[in-house]
């Protein structure tokens, strides 16, 4: 791909990832989910997880599993308020994008 | 490299970072690999070495969002890495940095041209400002003080030929010197917060300036 993902799209991106995820989600699979999307490396996420987890758009929590423990992270209300504001702001600039494509004569 | 050799490394790494961030991290990245599983050594490779794993990881805690890299479709880019050859991801071709980077950059260069035009009509009374801004806190107490401890005597004097008048300006007196006080107060909060913060403001604006018009 030749476009660019900004932090805040990459932001948008992750949230959107674990907000599906009503019970939380954790960092290998949101990576594997994110990938779907866009092409990161596997380091990119860390540094993108923290800062929201910072920003109390995530919470963590560690549940045992396989007799070890995975940290969950999940979506909070301040998360979800942040991610229908990027969804909105997406719509309206993707929209104007793909009517200027459109609109081009090829 | 095996999992904990890998985790060691990274933990001896990052060791002088706050404890909580080290162990977040850390966690974060042993969790990771368990998930991996198989793909172990994988996952391992994707990462690159701890040293550039730890790079990521410090330059996000210690920067500022925005000005950190940008997360092509190729991987994750950062200026501040590129010579140095920390890609996190080095495949693909590299992008040149977006033109919003520049017209970002434009803004705080027009300010400053603005500032020295007005610098250089308004030069006598820019002069005069800023000569208050350094010294006239510190005047205006010194000022306060020494009016009060000149005219707390004189009115405690006056009191024994006209106790009415020597009672007002023993108050006013008082009142003068608690001024004093209050911009005794005041100084030390001006210069030692206010003062460095706006000079490190300058600093900041004019550096960032300048490194603005390199990268531009």
């Amino acid at each position: 791909m030749v476009f660019n993902t900004g932090t805040a799209l990459l932001d948008a991106i992750v949230l959107a990832a674990v907000s599906r995820e009503p019970e939380g989600t954790y960092g290998y699979r949101i990576t594997q989910d994110v990938r779907k999307a866009i092409d990161i490396s596997e380091s990119t996420l860390y540094p993108v997880l923290r800062r929201l987890q910072k920003e109390d758009c995530l919470e963590t929590y560690d549940m045992a599993y396989d007799g070890r423990n995975r940290r969950y992270y999940r979506i909070t209300e301040k998360g979800r308020l942040q991610l229908g504001l990027y969804k909105g702001e997406w719509a309206v600039y993707s929209g104007k994008i793909s009517r200027i494509f459109e609109e081009a004569r090829i | 490299m095996k999992k904990e050799e890998f985790i060691q490394r990274l933990k001896y790494l990052l060791a002088d970072l706050p404890e909580e961030e080290t162990e977040d991290a850390i966690a974060y990245y042993r969790d990771y690999l368990e998930e991996a599983g198989e793909k172990e050594e994988e996952v391992i490779r994707g990462f690159g070495s701890p040293e550039k794993l730890a790079a990521v990881i410090r330059a996000d805690l210690r920067q500022d969002p925005d000005e950190g890299g940008e997360f092509t479709d190729s991987g994750y880019t950062d200026s501040r890495f590129r010579e140095s050859g920390y890609q996190i991801q080095p495949s693909g071709s590299r992008q040149e940095p977006s033109s919003g980077t520049e017209k970002k950059n434009a803004l705080p260069v027009v300010f400053f041209v603005i500032a020295l035009v007005l610098l250089a009509v308004f030069r006598k009374p820019v002069r005069a400002a800023a000569k208050f801004l350094i010294a006239g806190p510190l005047m205006i107490t010194a000022a306060l003080l020494l009016g009060g401890a000149v005219l707390l005597p004189t009115s405690v004097i006056q009191m024994f030929t006209a106790f009415p008048v020597g009672l007002f300006f023993l108050g006013v007196s008082m009142m003068i010197l608690g001024l004093g006080l209050a911009g005794v107060l005041g100084c030390t909060l001006y210069y030692g917060r206010f003062v460095p913060w706006a000079v490190g403001q300058l600093g900041d604006g004019l550096r960032s300036l300048f490194e603005g018009g390199k990268s531009a």
